[in-house]
């Protein structure tokens, strides 16, 4: 299966992991830009939707740091793909690997948590899923419910999302910064790209918490699972599921044989998934039932 | 290599200042968002009338009733998630129902037999025979499955009145109904651009909205005859301003002594009656608080600061009424706001528009007589009944209707014949033990066709149901009226004489000939002690014989004795002691000879 077109590089089309690396890093740049205006208030859509709203600028910059923080995902997951097409896994060693693995990890979480911390209703819904899932993770499931959300205090989220994720990312950016220096022209070929999507696009904050709505969908990336979730029993789409997915890929290194195994594992996870996605987002209607039904 | 170097100078210096081109429009413009407003949506909607004194926009802004995102001023963002109608009870909770606001009301409202429909329902169910009780107070017509024929009637016949449907989903009288508060407290502008306007002056014609059909009481308390079907829709080379829905046409008669008296159904049925207490109810009277001995025969209380009364006379500006005041009260201790005694006169304050009325005391000699102790004032004081007998039903599996439930076009069509409908004395029964006036409730002859439009099956379901036909006059009727009259014993329209203890009749028509069955529709009992109909109530029934014998048997009395002050009713039990005792007294010779 000769997929290489996809990770050809010109001067249009940069590499995915300098590109991946140059969304996460205007993303923590124009977050850090966005502090300043934030005041938290009890009822944090309110505190998100005062500062999006009190200038163009403000509004701006967050559009680009939530479109920095998506095309992160996308660029990642293609990074990710395009690691295991070159099977470059099999040069590490396991260490190195676990560590990146355990980074990319806490990178989508940092995007996650952002948007958990816009409260939202959309947001809302996907941090009662979270919070159900972890109720039924039996070691831990508590502490972490409790750490990420403290009863009662809306913003504790944000502040994951500011502090602890962040700092995590921004290991991962350090550990890459020096492939960026010599492509650096790639993080202005983002920045320009997602400047025009923020100024043309604006993106919204979702729907304030009291609005009824039939679906609420969570965020693209989110969707899938949300559908998996379904289908599936909690404990197995919610909990063994990911630790499965997430023990996979820490042990890729130790898979020396050169076949496609791991190839099409991925893709046909992905393509599942992808599915899953298309029917959450198309096909539920009112109360997450099918529409056909 | 060296070029592609270069190149990526180049771009990186171009970029750099594209970058820089955009960033400097972007701080350069100015957002227009003016934090002394209570939500940003004023920005655009400055202009936009007040909802009501108690709801001024300055206060609340749109976005507390009408949800989306009060903290932006651009459109597309500000209406996103936005409802039109904040009252509809599927979002009603986030809205007018949210914790600051009228959360009580709303709870009570939800559990309402208005929102539930659960009589109509339970009792329908009831009567076809698909239900064992027709008491069910959990019943809610909105949860009710397509499942079988009574189902099918009435989520296609019936669904349309209850106030958990949408507003305007329906063209005609049915969109009118719904939306949750709306439907009774929003006064509907002309203007669409206008915000309507809230109101706790309910008129009669909300209320007439719903209350047209089955048992009319919103016509029959104007004086409105719903007449048989045979009116025009024209009258003098005009269109005829008496029309109703569904084709229906009505002339005028005697309306309610209330009505006489300019008063709304909101001055008597006091906001428990119609938006509940937050109690799950099986039937609409079980709801209704009031009676007429509150006001009629009036006691007076004073109610707690907190409570709902002053509410209601604090938002009513026609509701002046000294603090002081003692209110009449029922005897579930839920007050009127409008009802209570000032200078020794008890008084009604109309709503509407605040006239003061005097309200008379009942008059204990006749109403309090020991012979009468179980009459309902509807009894005596209803000057006449609507009754729609008998109602053909026609089910065909072949066509589809609308269904008011799902909002879908489904298989399985009803057509409903127009009955034998008049507007006269009521048959008399007990309900819970009181005698009241009963009316059919329903009537129904049913004929389903099968998929070849045949006749699959007929069924007859006679049904009476007790109620307040809202007719209400000051004069009663004479005492043989009541004492001598099979119509009102429950024997139905005809002539009635009596060999011994045994009753004969002459009805009025034949009922076989007739082709309705072996009964005439206005029996509810037979001198064989048949009883051909069911009762739409479980404590509700028919006169028993003895108890036929016993009013016919004062029908001798009357004959002399023909008012209530007469000394033999003052303890009519020891009279009858006597009567039976001393062949001395010359009525016990007239009746002899009577018989």
């Amino acid at each position: 299966m000769d997929l290489s077109y996809l990770f050809k590089k010109n001067v249009w089309m940069p590499g995915w992991g300098e590109l991946s690396l140059s969304a996460l890093l205007i993303a923590l740049i124009s977050g850090f830009l966005l502090l300043p205006f934030f005041s938290p208030q009890p009822d944090a859509y309110k505190g998100i939707a005062l500062f999006i709203n009190y200038s163009l600028l403000t509004h701006f910059l967050h559009s680009l740091h939530s479109y920095s923080g998506d095309l992160f995902l996308i660029a990642g997951f293609m990074h990710t793909f395009e690691y295991i097409y070159k099977r470059s896994y099999q040069s590490y060693s396991f260490k190195s690997w676990f560590l990146l693995i355990l980074l990319a990890l806490f990178s989508l979480t940092a995007v996650f948590s952002g948007f958990l911390s816009i409260g939202s209703k959309e947001s809302l819904s996907a941090e009662s899923i979270v919070k159900g899932i972890l109720s039924h993770l039996w070691i831990g499931g508590r502490w972490l419910s409790t750490f990420l959300f403290a009863k009662g205090h809306s913003s504790i989220i944000y502040m994951h999302h500011i502090s602890t994720f962040t700092v995590l990312s921004i290991i991962l950016i350090y550990i890459h910064l020096r492939r960026l220096k010599a492509e650096n022209y790639v993080f202005y070929y983002t920045l320009i790209l997602l400047t025009a999507f923020s100024m043309f696009f604006p993106e919204g904050i979702g729907y304030a918490p009291q609005t009824p709505l039939e679906t609420i969908e969570g965020p693209w990336y989110f969707i899938g699972f949300q559908e998996l979730l379904g289908w599936l029993p909690v404990w197995a789409a919610g909990i063994s599921l990911p630790f499965i997915l997430f023990l996979s890929f820490s042990l890729l290194p130790f898979y020396k044989k050169n076949n496609n195994r791991v190839l099409y594992a991925f893709l046909l996870f992905s393509f599942f998934y992808i599915i899953e996605s298309f029917i959450g987002y198309f096909l539920r209607g009112d109360g997450w039932q099918l529409l056909y039904r | 290599m060296a070029a592609s170097i270069s190149l990526k100078i180049h771009l990186t210096a171009l970029f750099s200042v594209i970058i820089l081109l955009f960033v400097t429009v972007i701080v350069l413009t100015k957002r227009q968002i003016d934090t002394n407003l209570k939500d940003q949506c004023l920005t655009c909607h400055k202009d936009e009338g007040d909802m009501s004194t108690s709801h001024l926009n300055k206060d609340f802004g749109c976005a507390v009733c009408h949800l989306g995102n009060p903290y932006t001023a651009r459109k597309k963002e500000a209406h996103k998630g936005m409802v039109r109608n904040p009252s509809d009870l599927q979002w009603v909770d986030k809205t007018c129902g949210q914790a600051a606001c009228h959360s009580d009301l709303v709870t009570n409202v939800r559990h309402s037999i208005m929102a539930s429909n659960a009589g109509l329902a339970a009792s329908t169910l009831y009567q076809w025979h698909e239900r064992l009780s027709p008491d069910d107070s959990l019943l809610n017509i909105y949860d009710l499955p397509d499942s079988s024929l009574a189902t099918s009637h009435l989520r296609k016949m019936c669904a349309g009145c209850h106030i958990n449907k949408r507003e305007n989903d329906f063209p005609g009288e049915i969109g009118q109904r719904g939306g949750g508060c709306n439907d009774c407290h929003l006064l509907k502008s002309s203007n669409e651009k206008k915000h309507p306007v809230f109101t706790v002056k309910i008129e009669i014609k909300v209320c007439e909205k719903c209350h047209n059909r089955s048992d009319r009481i919103g016509l029959t308390y104007q004086g409105k005859f719903e007449s048989e079907g045979y009116g025009t829709p024209y009258k003098r080379g005009n269109t005829s301003d008496r029309e109703l829905s569904g084709g229906r046409f009505y002339y005028h008669i005697v309306g309610d002594v209330h009505y006489k008296a300019g008063m709304a159904c909101i001055d008597c049925h006091i906001a428990e009656d119609v938006m509940g207490n937050g109690k799950r109810y099986a039937h609409l009277e079980d709801q209704v608080h009031i009676q007429c001995e509150d006001c009629h025969k009036m006691k007076r209380y004073k109610p707690k600061n907190n409570n709902i009364v002053w509410k209601i006379i604090r938002v009513n500006d026609n509701l002046i009424v000294p603090l002081d005041s003692l209110f009449a009260r029922t005897q579930d201790g839920y007050f009127y706001a409008n009802v209570f005694k000032l200078n020794g006169k008890e008084l009604l304050r109309r709503k509407l528009d605040g006239k003061i009325l005097n309200i008379p005391q009942l008059n204990t000699r006749q109403c309090e007589s020991e012979t009468h102790e179980r009459l309902s004032c509807q009894a005596c004081h209803s000057a006449y009944t609507p009754q729609c007998y008998g109602c053909h039903d026609i089910y065909d599996p072949n066509k589809k209707q609308l269904d008011k439930i799902s909002n879908k076009e489904t298989y399985g069509h009803w057509r409903e014949g127009r009955s034998w409908l008049r507007y006269e004395k009521p048959v008399l029964g007990l309900a819970n033990d009181r005698i009241k006036p009963f009316a059919p409730g329903c009537q129904v002859y049913l004929t389903e066709l099968n998929n070849s439009s045949q006749i699959k099956r007929q069924e007859t379901w006679l049904t009476m149901a007790a109620f307040d036909p809202h007719s209400t006059r000051k004069a009663v009727p004479t005492c043989e009226a009541c004492h001598s009259d099979p119509k009102r014993f429950g024997f139905g329209e005809g002539i009635i004489s009596q060999k011994g203890i045994n009753f004969k009749m002459q009805p009025i028509y034949n009922a076989r000939k007739s082709g309705l069955g072996k009964f005439n529709l206005d029996v509810m009992i037979t001198p064989d002690n048949v009883k051909p109909q069911r009762m739409s109530r479980t404590d509700a029934r028919p006169f028993t014989l003895n108890e036929i014998r016993n009013i016919y048997r004062a029908g001798y009395c009357i004959i002399c004795h023909d008012t209530i002050s007469d000394n033999i009713y003052k303890n009519y039990h020891k009279s009858l002691k006597k009567y039976k005792k001393d062949n001395s007294i010359p009525c016990r010779k007239i009746v002899a000879k009577g018989n």
